[in-house]
């Protein structure tokens, strides 16, 4: 018996090491977003063998040191930069690629606490859930003693300049070359089925109130016998009321935690969906997993929200031209990249130059949209764009060719951005917490928003529970 | 050669050598283990704030207990908590663990009722324990996850209601990790309580077979006081061990050092990881705390040791009446 | 059914022997059906894992190996990478603590010297204390010597393995007469010499024992290299387990699967073909008293 099982296993292994030992070869890996971290363009990244990869010469006198956490930059770089610098620019661009969104902070923070490193950046990327933790520090260079003018900004959606933006002095640091702006995916069979529609002026309808979004929820629940529900959970909606509902930062400037009234009402909602939601937490399997549900075998849900990035690179094939975009009841953004210069940057010139092509200028920016697909940060390119087509490498299309960049076009506006540097811990770490901990009816309202800023006080102690 | 030295000294001649052969113990040991553990001690003293990547590291004696133990205006007390969760998942781990082993090492060293086979038996219950434990953590979660496939398939038989999820109930989740660590480690226990038992002598049960003793009886009133050296050394261990939980519910449905549901999971060792990277004289202070504990935890074993040693001695000397 | 025995087992023995037989069969099932399942779900699409439970092996072992790789190229290590560098470490980890634990016992075994007491009574002590009371120290200790993210802060402490000094201190103490050692001075042998050509190779019995033991907690470790190891690159196994959870593996049930099969089977492997020595290793090393 042991020796047929010892047999057996062994064999299991030599097969699975045949097929796994070859792994050499780059190919797309589609939908390999930085997850909890919600940022960046999932294009394909090239496959990184060590997760800190360095191209180019860090040692030569005049090496110009870009960070980042993924490949994404790669292809602006390699596609668009070349038509917009000189030669001799561009080999002397250091490209160092952490590969982990996760130890991407910890790398950085470590590389800016020693200014003698070669590696040292010139220029970092940076993310919108603590871009304001670099723009705070004192470390980032004022996009203006660069040389880009407000002029060169003026195209730039409004919240994601914020975003980048000291708010007390007004000065800008970090610049975003992709918008964000979020959206609801309505998968169209399954709206067809419960919904009785597909058109996306009636479903937006359909889901313009938080009470209506409740009540559809039910509707949906009852009629297929909770094998399909309109949301995946609750945890869903966070960026809905982080990055659009509140009207208070997370805390104020005497840096007590402030638990602003919209957060209190996304924990009420979440109490009232409960049990019509699958009740998954975003990026967990159990979530993903119920984007290509059947809804007669398996679990399915109508909709997801999303943003740009999200629709093109991480919908499933199942959502293929079987997608519809509506805003739903609130306006609001997702995570986006950054680029910014440090203060200590060896190259002005070049790192205006960069910043300019990648994050103002219009045509460029255009093309970074033809070479990766990004939703770019800029009002001009986007007509642009809606008007001419750009030849986006993306194959994700909408259910009965909605237009996607025409859908998007005005979602930017009336994005209202309060972003403090802590935002991604406290919003995707310990609110989900406070909102699973409230609704499943443990605790009250109460008990819930205080254990909710205990936990905040516990992560950033010189935040004050007030 | 000068066979004519007197033993005595010979033996202090060579015995220096002795420094020699624990030296290098001794050295990496104060530079790994005795050197780290005192300077946690010292930062552990102060409080340091990172903020927008300034830090600031201040004394604050011993604000950081204080403040862990919630005894400081406006704290929580999250060491209390976590260090309840473990205890929490530890206990439910360990009550059924040492009943299944305490009947398995039974069992399999009766002498009446021989089973066939014990050899595999052995073999097969202790086999999780070898396996690592990350893997053997999202396996579970792989399995008990609420679309995973062994809830999906008692929901689809309509033996669970279609809202029912482990892993968003405090006690399921904690009942689970507890199963996991007692699958894992039970057949470790049955192996130690085997050896134990085998080290009983069998004059005592013929003897107790003679007076008429019942099954239960014998367990009772011989294997068990017998016993009790080996079981207090695998409470203490299993104890110690407890306190360090970290792998499994680290990798069981939590979420950035958090455990799920609503942080119910969270161990000790968990927290001590989550704010190493903010916080250094928190982690350091609930560092030490657990060192404490460990402390208290292994002077109980030495002094039940010693207890049981001076016991036994004692019973010698009265004779050895085993009634 | 074959009976040895020449007298007619009681009927009341009997039945008894074939209940303690069902309740062990059914503890022996429930240690391997985790792992059955989990091959067998390796081999099968995410959407038949999440409908259905099913005992024979499915036809999509080669997609889902396929996926696999493709998705660990997103991770910046592969799991048989992974696995390379956890042998990296545990290999030396294993040679340093079983020979300088040896090293060490046979120090306090053979030599009367005036700390030995103190000695043995330190290693008694802190053979409790585990790593995580002083892995803040440990760490803060390792970034001033500039070794984070290296293998050595994973091995070095291999030396000083107090469980293993004790364990074979008690060895010492049942097998090794002191005589041979007098013996071999006459012979004129060094005392290191003796120690490495004489008592080294008499203790192969426990030094193999231990080195299953320690190899098996150093590979199986996950707490100090999450300490100490950020690049992705450097990972060890259990750390790629713990990136199975990250998600970019989340999608598919069928993948996490044949993923989590892979990283269990070396060990798996390992166990039945040492399993024998492994259960009598844990039955000797209980025997502390």
């Amino acid at each position: 018996m042991k020796k047929v099982l010892a047999a057996l296993l062994s064999m299991m292994m030599l097969l699975s090491l045949a097929a796994c030992g070859n792994g050499g070869g780059a190919a797309p890996s589609a939908a390999v977003s930085s997850g909890s971290s919600a940022s960046a363009s999932a294009s394909a990244s090239a496959s990184a063998e060590d997760s800190t990869a360095v191209t180019g010469d860090p040692s030569a006198a005049n090496a110009f040191v870009i960070w980042a956490w993924n490949a994404d930059f790669t292809t602006i770089q390699e596609k668009v930069l070349p038509k917009y610098l000189s030669q001799a620019d561009m080999d002397r661009i250091v490209f160092v690629n952490v590969g982990n969104s996760d130890i991407y902070q910890d790398k950085i923070d470590a590389i800016l606490a020693d200014p003698g490193n070669e590696l040292y950046p010139d220029i970092m990327l940076l993310e919108v859930g603590y871009v304001q933790k670099y723009v705070q520090s004192g470390l980032l260079k004022n996009v203006a003693d660069l040389g880009i003018t407000a002029d060169d900004m003026s195209d730039m959606y409004d919240y994601n300049l914020n975003l980048g933006s000291d708010a007390a002095s007004g000065d800008t640091y970090a610049l975003f070359w992709q918008a964000t702006p979020g959206c609801w995916q309505i998968r169209a069979d399954l709206a067809q089925q419960y919904l009785g529609t597909t058109d996306p002026a009636a479903l937006q309808e359909m889901f313009s109130t938080w009470d209506k979004v409740v009540k559809v929820s039910a509707q949906v629940n009852d009629a297929s016998g909770g094998k399909v529900k309109l949301l995946s959970g609750t945890d869903d909606l966070k960026y809905v009321f982080c990055n659009g509902a509140r009207s208070q930062a997370w805390y104020n400037d005497k840096d007590n935690i402030v638990v602003d009234d919209a957060i209190k009402d996304y924990l009420e909602l979440s109490k009232q969906l409960k049990g019509l939601t699958f009740d998954t937490l975003m990026w967990k399997p159990d979530w993903a997993a119920l984007k290509d549900g059947d809804g007669v075998n398996t679990e399915a849900c109508i909709a997801f929200t999303g943003c740009p990035w999200y629709s093109y690179w991480c919908l499933t094939d199942t959502w293929t031209d079987n997608t519809v975009l509506i805003q739903g009841p609130q306006a609001f953004y997702w995570g986006g990249t950054g680029l910014a210069a440090t203060a200590e940057c060896s190259d002005t010139q070049l790192a205006r130059d960069i910043l300019y092509y990648v994050t103002c200028n219009a045509d460029s920016m255009v093309e970074i949209n033809t070479a990766n697909g990004d939703y770019v940060n800029n009002a001009k390119a986007i007509s642009d764009i809606q008007e001419h087509g750009s030849g986006t490498s993306s194959t994700f299309k909408c259910y009965n060719d909605q237009d996607i960049i025409g859908f998007f076009a005005d979602k930017c506006n009336g994005i209202h951005v309060l972003a403090v540097g802590e935002d991604q811990v406290i919003c995707e770490q310990l609110l989900p917490t406070a909102v699973s901990e409230y609704a499943s009816g443990s605790v009250d309202l109460d008990t819930a928003v205080s254990n909710f800023k205990s936990a905040i006080h516990d992560r950033y102690s010189y935040l004050n529970v007030g | 050669m000068k066979t004519t030295k007197p033993e005595k000294l010979k033996s202090v001649r060579y015995s220096k050598y002795g420094y020699w052969f624990i030296l290098p113990f001794f050295i990496v040991y104060t530079v790994f283990s005795l050197w780290p553990l005192i300077s946690t001690f010292y930062y552990s003293l102060f409080a340091y704030t990172t903020r927008n990547l300034k830090e600031t590291i201040t004394f604050t004696g011993l604000g950081n207990y204080l403040k862990l133990l919630g005894l400081a205006d406006g704290e929580k007390a999250y060491f209390l908590k976590y260090l309840g969760n473990t205890l929490r998942i530890w206990v439910f781990n360990f009550i059924p663990q040492i009943a299944l082993s305490l009947l398995a090492a039974a069992w399999l060293t009766d002498s009446r009722v021989r089973l066939r086979g014990k050899g595999a038996y052995k073999v097969l219950i202790y086999m999780p324990n070898i396996i690592t434990a990350a893997s053997i953590s999202l396996l579970f979660y792989a399995f008990l996850s609420q679309y995973g496939p062994l809830m999906s398939v008692l929901r689809n038989a309509g033996l669970i209601s279609q809202n029912s999820n482990i892993m968003s109930s405090t006690w399921e989740t904690s009942l689970a990790i507890s199963f996991i660590l007692l699958w894992m480690w039970y057949g470790n226990t049955t192996l130690l309580l085997i050896s134990g038992m085998m080290g009983i002598n069998a004059s005592l049960y013929e003897a107790a077979d003679l007076d008429g003793a019942s099954t239960w009886q014998k367990f009772t009133r011989i294997t068990l006081p017998l016993l009790k050296p080996i079981l207090v050394y695998v409470l203490v261990t299993s104890a110690i061990g407890g306190l360090q939980l970290y792998d499994i519910p680290a990798l069981f449905n939590a979420s950035g050092y958090i455990g799920l549901p609503d942080d119910t999971s969270t161990t000790v060792t968990m927290y001590i990881m989550r704010l190493h990277s903010t916080d250094t004289g928190r982690a350091a202070a609930v560092s030490i705390m657990l060192f404490l504990i460990t402390v208290l935890i292994s002077l109980f074993l030495f002094r039940a040791m010693r207890q049981s040693e001076s016991g036994r001695r004692r019973k010698k000397a009265e004779g050895g009446g085993q009634s | 059914m074959k009976k040895r025995r020449s007298a007619p087992e009681n009927p009341v023995l009997r039945r008894q022997r074939r209940l303690r037989s069902a309740v062990m069969i059914f503890l022996c099932i429930l240690s391997l059906l985790p792992f059955y399942l989990m091959f067998i779900n390796a081999t099968r699409t995410s959407n038949d894992v999440k409908s259905s439970i099913s005992f024979l092996f499915g036809s999509h072992l080669m997609e889902n190996i396929a996926t696999f790789t493709q998705k660990q190229k997103g991770v910046g290590i592969t799991a048989w990478g992974s696995m390379g560098n956890s042998l990296l470490v545990a290999v030396p980890y294993t040679a340093l603590s079983v020979y300088f634990s040896a090293l060490t016992a046979y120090g306090l075994y053979a030599y009367n010297f005036k700390a030995k007491k103190f000695a043995w009574g330190f290693i008694l002590a802190v053979m409790m204390v585990p790593t995580q009371v002083f892995a803040v120290g440990f760490y803060k200790f390792m970034l001033h010597l500039g070794l984070i993210d290296t293998f050595l802060p994973l091995i070095l402490p291999a030396i000083t393995t107090p469980a293993v000094v004790f364990f074979m201190r008690q060895y010492l103490a049942a097998t090794l007469p002191l005589d041979i050692l007098e013996a071999a001075r006459i012979d004129g042998s060094g005392e290191f010499h003796t120690f490495n050509t004489i008592v080294l190779p008499m203790m192969k019995p426990a030094l193999a024992t231990q080195a299953i033991f320690q190899f098996v907690a150093s590979w199986n470790n996950l707490f100090l290299p999450s300490l100490i190891i950020s690049s992705s690159g450097k990972k060890t196994l259990p750390m790629f387990v713990q990136m199975l959870m990250g998600e970019s593996f989340r999608t598919d049930y069928g993948v996490v699967f044949l993923a989590l099969s892979i990283t269990i089977l070396p060990m798996f492997v390992m166990y039945f073909i040492l399993s024998r020595y492994i259960v009598e290793g844990v039955t000797l090393g209980g025997v502390k008293e």
